[in-house]
């Protein structure tokens, strides 16, 4: 360890530089291409879902199928269709992967060690050993995930939330317990936490102590607060899912009943357990992670998009204060919230009334975040520049989102949209157009700062432009479904249940209603994966090819990161960092220029020097 | 490029980096210790079984306590040798602190071991007896053979899953049968292809005996066989399902439709839609120039001689839920959880066990649900109809443990008196009631079974010591009945594991985290102890920040035994 200290990291040899880095800008890049992979991923899984949803009686293109092997279709395929047992499995990593292994590595992870040293003037992380080790837990989690795909058991095939006793009799029938789909998910899930943990450790630890001189805590960029407050929902709300997945562990492996009722009977019998446990402490652990999570998935999105409105619309951030202290009270409430999900449990009216009291209560704060940045356009002189497209794009897609929650936050409405594709539609609506678009956002502005290039403009519209219009394609008609009823596990689309024309089954002909927005939103997914290839095209040819930047502070932004060499070298800045003014200083009438950057040492001559920050400097 | 405030705060934080990351490390431990206790409660308000109360031996938990107390305190002392410069008394300290750990574990895993090794086997009718299993015996004078925990079966045919079946199962089945006949049930066809000839071969012919050799390199064969036809068979299937949809829409789509005429405007979820496809997949599949279906069996089948097999019950969920199935002489078939299925004639499975503990309370709880005689409902458990020694025995305590429980409960009416209504003030609890505990065995056993006065028992029951880790079979041989069960009587059997209730379940998930809590606390502060002399020369204000934050998670995992201990061990 102390040898390590002396010696110079000038050219590190390949892989310490490249594999096992402790440089937080490499981590944070190797992050976020792992997190895209997983999302392309994914991706794919979710167009086989949409595949077998509009078209249950036809096998699965050979364009989409090659993926797996002959062997493997042969074992889960049947006829080339998906069958509903792969379909549950594709469900359940499907939502795995995009929650776990791509938002928010990509969000928090990535942005998060990319950009949160350079905006509070560190030179690294606290911990770089730790936050290398974090990479790698959450990399060998995700394999160990995914890898379970190949194993005889099929991988994680009980959704996402893996609720009992569903997922504790899932692939019970193998001998070999620990090579089953179902105990990998759970074993690779706390790598993931143990992962966050060290991640959120070392994020908090470094907002707190490594700011950089003059960097008080009102002078933090709004980025910087987000995620602060995520990494307090990590570093908090993780460990009592971390409890359910060892109780769960134990269970499958050791046959305790945690979360086994008494009695339990399945499809061979009633079971062998002891019984005396309950499914509804599985949901209450999960929840409690569950929800936080939303805003740990949101948190890094809004972050992005509050970095690059103020410096595309050249005017301040509109109420940086309020937003500030909404984000905080937003933390805070998403810990008791998580029973939302949980209504049509049977746990209780008051305890409903509760829960519900706190939903309502937590959309406050998350309007007054959208509300700020709303208002941050006003009067501003917008430049759309390929992240403020997307940024633009983030508010009213998130929008909707957010209020699509609201008849669910209900309990009463909830008793009819439960589990149907209006659930879908709304969370979609929250992290699909709304979370992945401000996550974009941040991928075009920061690309510039990570490898010295823009991302090329025309190849960025043939992106935005398309995929704008085929989300909305995508999920506007599953708020349609939704309330017609549909329900959200159906792996058929509704074939199931349509009644013939002429029925007189209500709801059968409901089915028949709507059950044609599936092709329409089938093949606005095939659309949406196609407009991703300019995106795929854009990031590997701008890195040697986009137009090269004319400075180091190309959008003439005012926070720090902006400060450094592109890209950053070893230890992030070649100067003294010292802080002298708030983060979003743009078009002061006392300035020539329209920004002012927090770096700049104030004029003498200028009315700025009755900034704070020269005050404070003559203190010390 | 060096990390700022590694050993010296920042001023005004007034903290160093690992202090920082120490203190919330520690709150995401309380949050997950926290969940922990959280379900201990959730699993403890909500349970419909009687909750073992004080059911774990008090004494390695309290020198457990005291253990881990001493440790806290010499971990400080040791951070100050470190703050006041003087390498060889942290060596002193810290050195005792991890043998602390040490000795801390070393009883952990004696009461685990005894945990493991104890058994319980509740009846049909929700009595318990808890006590040792005997290892699989020779079978007794009537060729019967009882103990461990197996079952037995005359097997006639086994089943194989040629996908999944496991081969530890196989090897333990085929040695097992040692050398009794295997023989093949069915023929097994291959088909091989030899460019577009079809060329049938019998890898297992029927009425074929096999040596177990052959018959893993048959099931070898026939498994490698059966996914590639499975594979083959889907491709032309899919191939087919394919194009029948094709050429009908594109029928459907032209003016005139000929066969399908009907059909147009229909969409795909219709039924004539799906049954026109499915008539048309069949056709082309036989039609189809790229491959016919090859056989794609998916068991093969062989015949025994009625051979006696034990099975283990972890390889399956055989004979929970209908108990009756594994009756002495009924015809049953056993799936294993590798789907190899064994049918044949149940065999003699009773399990035989010295009982230590004889506990009705799940049985009073399910009677008082239904409002039953308590009482009534006791004196029906097979337990106390079991012939033989061992029975007697059990009936006898049984018996005397009634003369006791009088005894104590009037005992208790004339300590602690009456209330207006006349109802006693105090009462015994329903473990004193209906359950005769192993030190309560052993004072009858002392008293020749003639209590005379509610405190014999206490006076003579075994010492703390002799009780140290749970009943003691070494030190009092022959007091403990030895009875054997039959498995048609048996509704749940386990071992003092997870799997014996949430009890067990969470005792063994929280202390097992703690344990780890100690091995990874007691690895950092050893790593401190040997490594840290190096740091100690040349920068000794970070070596005892490090200190300081492996004994402030130190303090943490002895905090948490605090809790541990009550919950556990006294409530």
């Amino acid at each position: 360890m102390s040898a390590d200290e002396h010696h110079d990291h000038h050219n590190p040899p390949f892989w310490q530089k490249y594999i096992f880095s402790t440089d937080h800008k490499m981590i944070g890049l190797q992050y976020g291409i792992t997190a895209l992979l997983f999302l392309l991923f994914g991706f794919f899984l979710m167009m086989m879902m949409r595949w077998s949803i509009a078209y249950p009686n036809e096998p699965v293109p050979t364009w989409m199928s090659w993926v797996f092997s002959d062997n493997w279709q042969g074992r889960w395929l049947t006829d080339g269709k998906v069958t509903g047992e792969t379909y549950n499995m594709f469900g359940a990593m499907h939502g795995t992967i995009m929650v776990f292994l791509g938002v928010v590595p990509l969000g928090f992870g990535a942005f998060g060690n990319y950009v949160t040293p350079l905006q509070i003037g560190a030179p690294d992380m606290a911990f770089p050993k730790l936050n290398c080790a974090s990479y790698w837990l959450y990399l060998i989690g995700g394999i160990m995930m995914c890898g379970s795909f190949f194993l005889e058991s099929g991988t994680a095939k009980s959704g996402w939330t893996n609720y009992p006793p569903l997922s504790s009799l899932a692939d019970a029938q193998h001998p070999n317990q620990f090579f089953t789909g179902q105990t990998q998910w759970l074993l690779g899930l706390v790598m993931l936490i143990s992962s966050s943990l060290l991640g959120s450790v070392n994020f908090i630890t470094t907002i707190i102590n490594l700011r950089a001189k003059g960097m008080t805590w009102m002078r933090l960029p709004f980025f910087v607060w987000a995620m602060l407050v995520t990494g307090f929902l990590l570093l908090l709300a993780f460990p009592p899912l971390e409890v359910a997945g060892i109780m769960q562990v134990v269970d499958r492996t050791f046959g305790s009943s945690f979360f086994q009722p008494t009695g339990l009977v399945s499809g061979e019998g009633i079971e062998g357990f002891a019984g005396g446990g309950s499914p509804l402490l599985f949901q209450h652990l999960f929840w409690f992670l569950g929800h936080p999570e939303v805003y740990v998935l949101l948190l890094p999105s809004i972050a992005c998009v509050a970095e690059i409105i103020p410096a595309n619309t050249r005017k301040p951030l509109w109420g940086y204060k309020s937003m500030v202290y909404a984000v905080l009270v937003l933390g805070f409430l998403s810990f008791i919230v998580w029973a939302h999900h949980m209504y049509l449990t049977g746990m209780g009216s008051s305890v409903s009334t509760f829960f519900q009291t706190t939903t309502v209560l937590i959309s406050v704060p998350s309007v007054v975040l959208i509300t700020a940045m709303l208002i941050s356009l006003w009067g501003g002189s917008i430049r759309f520049t390929m992240p403020m497209m997307w940024a633009c794009a983030f508010l009213p897609m998130f929008g909707i989102g957010g209020l699509t929650g609201l008849p669910l936050a209900f309990n009463l409405v909830d008793l009819h949209l439960h589990d149907t594709y209006y659930v879908i539609g709304h969370f979609h609506y929250v992290v699909a157009p709304g979370i992945l678009f401000g996550l974009f956002a941040g991928i075009y502005y920061w690309y510039p700062k990570m490898f010295g290039r823009y991302m090329n403009r025309m190849l960025g519209h043939l992106h935005f432009w398309p995929s704008l219009i085929f989300i909305n394609l995508v999920f506007f008609p599953m708020l349609i479904q939704g309330m017609a009823g549909f329900h959200r596990r159906w792996y058929n689309g509704g074939d199931a249940y349509m009644a013939p024309e002429g029925s007189e089954d209500v709801f059968g002909n409901t089915v028949r209603e709507y059950i044609g927005l599936n092709e329409l939103m089938s093949v606005s997914v095939f659309l949406l994966a196609l407009a991703q290839v300019p995106f795929i095209i854009n990031l590997f040819t701008a890195w040697k090819m986009g137009k090269k930047v004319e400075s180091d502070n190309p959008w003439n932004a005012t926070t720090l990161e902006w400060a450094t060499p592109t890209p950053p070298g070893h230890g992030n800045f070649t100067f003294d960092v010292a802080v002298y003014r708030g983060p979003y200083e743009y078009s002061r009438p006392d300035c020539e220029e329209d920004y002012y950057p927090q770096w700049h040492e104030p004029k003498a001559d200028t009315s700025a020097d009755l900034d704070a920050g020269i005050a404070e400097k003559k203190e010390h | 490029m060096e990390i700022p405030y590694i050993v010296n705060p920042r001023k005004d934080t007034g903290l160093n980096n690992s202090k920082i990351a120490i203190w919330l490390f520690l709150a995401s431990e309380v949050m997950l210790f926290g969940g922990l206790f959280s379900s201990y409660i959730f699993l403890r308000i909500f349970a419909d079984y009687p909750w073992p109360e004080r059911a774990l031996p008090v004494l390695p938990g309290l020198v457990n306590t005291f253990i881990l107390i001493a440790s806290s305190v010499t971990v400080v002392f040791a951070w100050a040798a470190l703050k006041l410069g003087n390498w060889k008394k942290f060596v002193g300290y810290m050195s005792f602190t991890i043998v602390c750990a040490g000795v801390f574990m070393v009883f952990k895993g004696i009461e685990y071991y005894h945990k493991f090794h104890h058994h319980a086997v509740q009846t049909t009718e929700f009595t318990t007896v808890e006590g040792h299993l005997h290892k699989e015996s020779a079978p007794d004078e009537h060729g019967h053979t009882h103990g461990g925990n197996l079952f037995v079966l005359q097997t006639n045919e086994i089943k194989f899953a040629l996908a999944s079946y496991y081969m530890p199962y196989l090897d333990e089945i085929l040695k097992r049968n040692g050398d009794h006949e295997i023989k093949f049930k069915d023929n097994y066809i291959v088909t091989r292809v030899n460019g577009d000839k079809y060329q049938e071969e019998i890898i297992a012919k029927a009425g074929d005996v096999v040596t177990p050799e052959q018959l893993k390199v048959v099931l070898a064969e026939a498994k490698e066989y059966y996914i590639s036809a499975r594979t083959h068979n889907q491709k032309v299937r899919t191939e087919a399902l394919r194009l029948a949809w094709t050429k009908i829409r594109t029928a459907i789509k032209s003016k005139d439709a000929g066969d399908y005429n009907e059909l147009v405007g229909l969409n795909q979820y219709d039924d004539a839609m799906k049954v026109a496809v499915a008539k048309l997949h069949t056709k082309l599949i036989k039609e189809n120039a790229t491959g016919i279906l090859l056989n794609d069996a998916d068991s093969l089948v062989v015949a025994l001689d009625g051979t006696t097999i034990k099975l283990d019950p972890e390889w399956g969920r055989f004979g929970q839920g209908d108990p009756k199935n594994t009756k002495e002489g009924t015809k049953t078939s056993l799936k294993l959880k590798d789907s190899t299925v064994l049918s044949g004639v149940a065999g003699d499975s009773g399990i035989e066990i010295d009982v230590d503990a004889i506990d009705f309370r799940h049985l009073v709880m399910k009677a008082e649900e239904r409002d039953l005689d308590v009482d009534v409902e006791i004196e029906k458990s097979p337990i106390l109809h079991i012939k033989g020694e061992g029975g007697d025995k059990i009936r006898k305590l049984w018996a005397t443990h009634k003369v006791w429980r009088d005894l104590f409960t009037a005992h208790l009416t004339e300590k602690y008196g009456e209330d207006e209504e006349g109802q006693p003030n105090r009462v015994p609890t329903e473990v004193d009631l209906y359950r005769v505990t192993w030190k309560q065995m052993v004072a009858y056993e002392r008293l020749d079974y003639k209590v005379e006065s509610w405190d014999d028992v206490e006076n003579n029951a075994p010492t703390l010591i002799e009780g140290f880790s749970g009943a003691n079979h070494k030190a009092f041989p022959g007091v403990f009945p030895n009875v054997i069960i039959p498995r048609e009587q048996i509704r749940f059997e386990s071992a003092f594991s997870p799997k014996m209730n949430n009890y067990y379940a969470i005792y063994f998930t929280i202390t097992g985290l703690h344990g780890l809590h100690v091995i990874g606390g007691a690895l950092v502060l050893g790593y401190y102890l040997f490594f840290g002399y190096g740091m100690f020369k040349s920068n000794p204000e970070w070596l005892a920040n490090r200190v300081e934050v492996g004994g402030l998670f130190w303090h943490f995992v002895d905090l948490v035994w605090i809790f541990v201990f009550p919950i556990f061990y006294l409530m």
